[in-house]
């Protein structure tokens, strides 16, 4: 039988299709202005790409902010435990995560059967998660996925000592009309998102194995920094921005398994 | 969880009889008020540890915008539910004028409520215009601006009980000499203050009798807080915050002590029938700080999972010294002087409660505008889990504001500590 995990975050909802060891498919998009139709579609993805025509996944599990908005869901369970739970499928011997999507950003520590024993949010705004990241690099006229490497060419340490992403704005302008380079730039931004995680990563404690999870994985300015600075590599997952939705799926096959 | 619930903000569902009687309490206490300044008697604004037996036994009849900011955080106007709750009608008042949202919503919704000019136009009929002021330094600062500034506005005069801030390891310690004298004059002050605003003059015998009635009333709160330690709880927060009005503002009357004598005995049954406040209790939570007085209904949250608040330590009584025998006023001195305000023994009085009361997680209420609740809440957080391990979950918001809320931030905090808890328990068994 097969299950699946969906994940609405606040900018991207991710699905998982699993059968009783591995992901079938998994599908990718933009949280529309309603979860519902978001949530059909996402699954309606996994079942095309599966070439699945055998009807629905035989239990759902959704996660996410949207998560209440998913009819067809057999259980809904939180974004937390569900990192949780995708982090230990992939990672075994993971007990600290950060997990940076695009609107908030969270440090859980989970036991060696992926459930969470603390965890810590910044949800209150944009510091330290992808939208402020995203603002910046508009601002820079920058393409999001050249950010990282671009900040990792940055030769000057450049402060950006506002976390806010209004203040921080000015901030950046003032570099820039001081001729101060994108790279210099992105260098401190990246620096200040490090620092911000970095505070709410502390608060949680962090243990090895570490991992970081969510869109932000992939960016590897903000990545390096925050190694340096837990004096840890991270384990990163293939598809960091999935483990959300794999957890979810992975929840699902516990309870079909379960019975 | 297999089921989610909305959180919508609501009050609570309380399982006592005296706590659902409550509120007929404080609008008769309220009604009260209102007739005692019809017959021309004075009526005093104040706050929390100010010593209520000073204003009865003065014949003054005690208001305090801090509850009533509570109230109207309950209430919208006409009772129309497409209407905002007065508490936030109030606190744009106030920031329309100027003042920051930032400051704690007591007082935003207080001078907003005197900004409206028509001290009528709110819940409950409004609070009778003051004829003086009263408050403390005791705990908070934001209480002496505040209190100085709705004095101006409503130009009555206004006295600070200003106590010595007893900042040291152990509260119980018995206060210095020095301390009493000072206090004690600082009492005086305010009989005569009082004397001199209202010409009613200072009778020993009055003030006697009153804190006889606030020691055994307190004598009878002491009982309830022992009795909630029974598993399964009897008398959960909601209950608890519920209750709370007739010990912190009308202590030093009968009609205190025969409410809490009625909650006692309500308690005393609960745990004699083995009757909690669900059928089914797996865990239990504290919560620290002021409760969101606009959203009690929190409290029930965790209850179809097996989850009860079953303590919290905001406005709970402690032990009082023996009486002895002084003048009531050195009495009253050496009472008060007993509440001290420091971290590390607020801390180890947490941990000694956290474990009378089998507490398995806390929900820390982070208040951003209230500086007292907000810096130990870190603390505690901390010591809870180092100490204790018992986990907390932090619920960031103002008291009284509900702007300051946001619903879907706080279930998924909520949902994960209940799933973070369960799993404990969980694991828990696996290694039993
Ligand atoms: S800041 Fe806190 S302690 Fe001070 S009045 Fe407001 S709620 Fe009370």
């Amino acid at each position: 039988m097969f299950v699946a995990g969906i994940d609405i975050g606040s900018a991207a909802t991710k699905a998982v299709l699993l059968n009783q060891t591995e992901i079938v498919a998994s599908h990718i998009i933009e949280t529309g202005p309603r979860s519902r139709a978001t949530a059909e579609e996402a699954m309606k993805g996994i079942l095309e790409k599966s070439g699945l025509n055998s009807g629905d996944p035989g239990y759902i599990v959704a996660t996410g902010y949207g998560r209440i908005n998913v009819p067809s869901a057999n259980e809904i369970i939180t974004e937390i435990a569900c990192h949780a739970k995708g982090v230990n499928a992939v990672f075994p011997k993971a007990r600290t995560i950060l997990d940076m999507g695009g609107q908030d950003c969270k440090a859980i520590r989970i036991d060696h059967k992926g459930r969470h024993v603390a965890f810590v949010m910044n949800d209150k705004c944009a510091a330290g998660t992808g939208r402020f990241l995203d603002i910046m690099a508009q601002m820079l006229k920058v393409p999001l996925s050249e950010i990282g490497p671009l900040s990792m060419e940055a030769r000057e340490d450049i402060k950006i000592s506002s976390v806010c992403g209004v203040f921080a704005r000015s901030e950046v302008a003032r570099h820039l009309r001081r001729g101060v380079s994108k790279a210099d730039i992105l260098g401190g931004l990246h620096a200040s998102v490090a620092d911000r995680v970095y505070g709410i990563l502390k608060r949680v404690g962090i243990e090895e194995d570490f991992v970081i999870s969510g869109g932000i994985g992939k960016n590897i300015g903000v990545v390096r920094r925050v190694e340096a600075k837990v004096g840890l590599p991270a384990y990163i997952s293939d598809e960091p921005q999935l483990i959300g939705a794999l957890g979810a799926a992975c929840f699902a096959r516990e309870r079909v398994s379960q019975g | 969880m297999s089921q989610e619930k909305e959180v919508k903000t609501k009050g609570s569902k309380k399982s006592l009889q005296t706590a659902r009687n409550t509120f007929k309490f404080i609008v008769e206490d309220y009604l009260q008020g209102h007739a005692h300044k019809q017959e021309g008697k004075p009526v005093v604004w104040s706050c929390a540890l100010a010593e209520k037996e000073l204003f009865y036994a003065m014949g003054l009849h005690p208001y305090y915008p801090e509850n009533y900011a509570a109230v109207c955080a309950t209430q919208r106007k006409n009772r129309d539910p497409s209407a905002e709750k007065e508490a936030v009608r109030f606190a744009k008042i106030a920031e329309q004028a100027g003042y920051s949202a930032d400051l704690c919503g007591y007082q935003r919704v207080a001078t907003g409520y005197i900004m409206n000019d028509d001290l009528t136009d709110a819940p409950l009929g409004g609070m009778p215009a003051p004829d003086l002021m009263v408050t403390t330094s005791s705990v908070c600062d934001v209480r002496l601006k505040w209190f100085e500034d709705m004095a101006q506005r409503l130009n009555v005069p206004l006295f600070t009980l200003d106590r010595p801030e007893r900042v040291f390891n152990d509260i119980r310690r018995h206060p210095m000499p020095h301390e009493v004298k000072y206090y004690k004059s600082i009492l005086e002050d305010y009989m005569s203050f009082v004397t001199d605003v209202t010409g009613i003059r200072y009778d020993e015998d009055r003030l006697r009798e009153c804190m006889e009635w606030s020691y055994k009333t307190n004598e009878v709160r002491l009982e309830i807080l022992d009795l909630r330690k029974a598993v399964p709880s009897p008398m959960g927060c909601a209950d608890g915050f519920a209750t709370m009005y007739p010990g912190m503002y009308c202590s030093g009357t009968e009609k205190a002590y025969n409410y809490y004598k009625e909650l006692r005995d309500e308690v005393k049954a609960k745990v004699l029938a083995g009757e909690g406040i669900i059928q089914n209790e797996k865990f239990r939570l504290m919560w620290y700080g002021i409760p969101l007085w606009f959203n009690m209904g929190i409290f029930n949250y965790f209850e179809d999972i097996g989850g009860v608040f079953a303590y919290e330590p905001a406005y709970n009584p402690s032990p009082w010294p023996q009486s002895t025998g002084d003048d009531p006023l050195t009495e009253l001195a050496i009472r008060s002087l007993y509440t001290g305000t420091s971290m590390s023994s607020g801390m180890s009085s947490i941990l000694e409660q956290c474990r009378e009361y089998h507490i398995n997680g806390a929900v820390l209420a982070f208040l951003l505008t209230c500086r007292p609740v907000y810096l130990p809440a870190l603390e505690t957080k901390r010591i809870l889990e180092k100490e204790l391990g018992i986990p907390s979950v932090m619920i960031e918001c103002d008291l009284v504001d509900e702007r300051s809320y946001s619903e879907a931030q706080v279930k998924t905090r909520m949902d994960a500590f209940a799933e973070q808890i369960l799993g404990q328990l969980e694991a828990k068994k696996e290694v039993a």
